[in-house]
């Protein structure tokens, strides 16, 4: 149980050290964000991330899929934020109105292509 | 999607994840009473209290569900009364923890044979579990305590329907442990369509994979089953080898549901072999056990197993005196749907003073159990 414990940590950083680069850019080039917001974003996103690793008693799943969540989220409530921005007066740049209307699916799917490409996940 | 409700940024939680499991024990081992009133102490604000909570629930429901019940209920209210400008938490999780805590009160609730409040918190947890962010893994849980469910009501259409999917979902997102429980549903189902022999190879491919993944929860369920499977098929060297391998796992394990359900077992094993008495001593005391687990269906399955063996033997009025017992907790828990014509049946026998055997054992052929 400790081993698998160890190895469900494991698996959670490294899905973290994967993917946290890639966010970082599509928080700053696609949602607008600065670099400061998206670095406070990305470590409320880790404490998140690292609870989802100890939930369901160590049936994590795969890292694919552990992937797809983290970056579901982060451009969930990317998009949110933002929303939310916009929604009550705060300037929000022209050329990140239109990032808004697409689904946060499509971005996170977007994401995760090119990770692919890039070759980083095992 | 509106952005209304955003915990983004948010600070240190403020509990460490040695602290949350000292106030989930704490929570868990207080009295009613006293979990209502410090409810505010136990820090179920805060989701890695609600985590260490879950985890802890969850492990227990094999040892006492109707505690964990209670437990799980209260945490649910709580949670969910909280305003939206307290607790701390991120992204899914408030989301999350509902859908978990409504998850488990669901599984105790069918243990328990509350099989209308189980419907409930099941369509709660689906609920939450929607809005969270591996919706489809969580979901999953839940059609699996709904397929459990069927099974126990004895709907082997349904059971046998759904298991395929949700299996393969198990399957593919590598969650063993739960693939594990819906082959033993499935196997269940085989069992109780009459297919025996494929059943046995089915529990016992189960017991062997339950075994190599150490999963204690399905192997404790898979131990009673193949238990009686033997007994039912006349293998009682197996059946007894089994047990006594069995009996010391679930006590060292904790698990006093599966360890009630072995000794009803060996009640089963001690009447075909005609030891009456030593049977009827096996089922009292799996009765007692189950009554200390709050297990009524269970219990008043057992008053109509005992007055079965009882009228075998002649003591008519004794097997009267089970029936009696088990009537008002059968229609308490409005159970054996399928069995109504057969209980009014028996009810009439029993105003008569003569005893229909046949509808009796109608009626407690639908009490058998499954493991959570």
């Amino acid at each position: 149980m400790d081993n698998q414990r160890q190895s469900g940590s494991d698996l959670v950083y490294l899905v973290l050290e994967e993917t946290l680069p890639m966010i970082h850019t599509a928080l700053v080039s696609y949602y607008g964000f600065s670099d400061s917001e998206a670095e406070t974003f990305k470590d409320t996103l880790a404490i998140w991330f690292h609870r989802v690793g100890r939930r369901a008693n160590g049936q994590l799943p795969s890292s694919s899929d552990l992937r797809e969540q983290l970056a579901f989220v982060a451009c969930k409530y990317a998009r949110a934020l933002q929303l939310t921005k916009a929604n009550s007066g705060l300037p929000v740049e022209t050329g990140f109105a239109e990032s808004l209307q697409t689904s946060p699916e499509e971005v996170a799917f977007a994401l995760l292509n090119r990770m692919e490409l890039a070759g980083s996940p095992s | 999607m509106s952005g209304d409700l955003l915990p983004f940024p948010l600070a240190s939680t403020g509990v460490s994840t040695s602290e949350a499991r000292a106030f989930a024990d704490e929570y868990f081992a207080s009295s009613r009473e006293n979990r209502e009133r410090r409810i505010e102490e136990f820090r179920l604000e805060n989701a890695e209290t609600l985590l260490a909570l879950c985890q802890l629930l969850d492990k227990r429901v094999e040892s006492g569900p109707a505690e964990v019940l209670e437990a799980a209920e209260l945490a649910y209210s709580f949670v969910s009364h909280l305003p939206a400008d307290q607790g701390s938490f991120l992204f899914d999780e408030r989301d999350y923890y509902l859908g978990e805590l409504a998850l488990v009160a669901g599984c105790c609730c069918r243990v328990l044979s509350l099989r209308q409040n189980c419907r409930e918190w099941l369509d709660y947890a689906a609920g939450w579990f929607l809005l969270t962010a591996n919706s489809a893994g969580d979901s999953a849980r839940v059609s699996y305590q709904r397929l459990a469910l069927y099974m126990e009501e004895r709907n082997l259409v349904a059971v046998l329907e759904m298991a395929g999917p949700i299996l393969e979902c198990f399957n593919r997102t590598g969650a063993r442990e739960l693939a594990l429980k819906c082959r033993y549903v499935q196997a269940a189902a085989m069992r109780e369509a009459g297919q025996t022999e494929r059943a046995l190879e089915a529990f016992e491919q189960v017991c062997a994979d339950a075994r190599e993944l150490k999963s204690t929860r399905v192997l404790g369920a898979v131990f009673v089953a193949l238990g009686q499977l033997y007994c039912e098929m006349g293998k009682s060297d197996q059946s007894l080898k089994l047990v006594a391998e069995a009996e010391p796992f679930l006590r060292a394990s904790g698990d006093k549901v599966a360890l009630s359900k072995l000794h009803w077992g060996v009640g089963q094993l001690l009447q075909s072999q005609s030891r009456i008495q030593d049977a009827l001593q096996a089922y009292r005391a799996s009765q007692t056990e189950l009554l200390e687990l709050k297990m009524q269906g269970d219990v008043a399955a057992l008053h109509l197993v005992i007055a079965d063996l009882l009228l075998e033997t002649g003591q008519d009025r004794q097997a009267e005196w089970e029936i009696r017992a088990a009537l008002p907790i059968i229609d308490e828990l409005k159970m054996v749907p399928e069995g109504f014509a057969a209980m009014s049946l028996l009810r009439e026998s029993l105003r008569r003073r003569t005893i229909d055997r046949g509808a009796l054992r109608k009626v407690h052929g639908y009490f058998e159990e499954i493991g959570s």
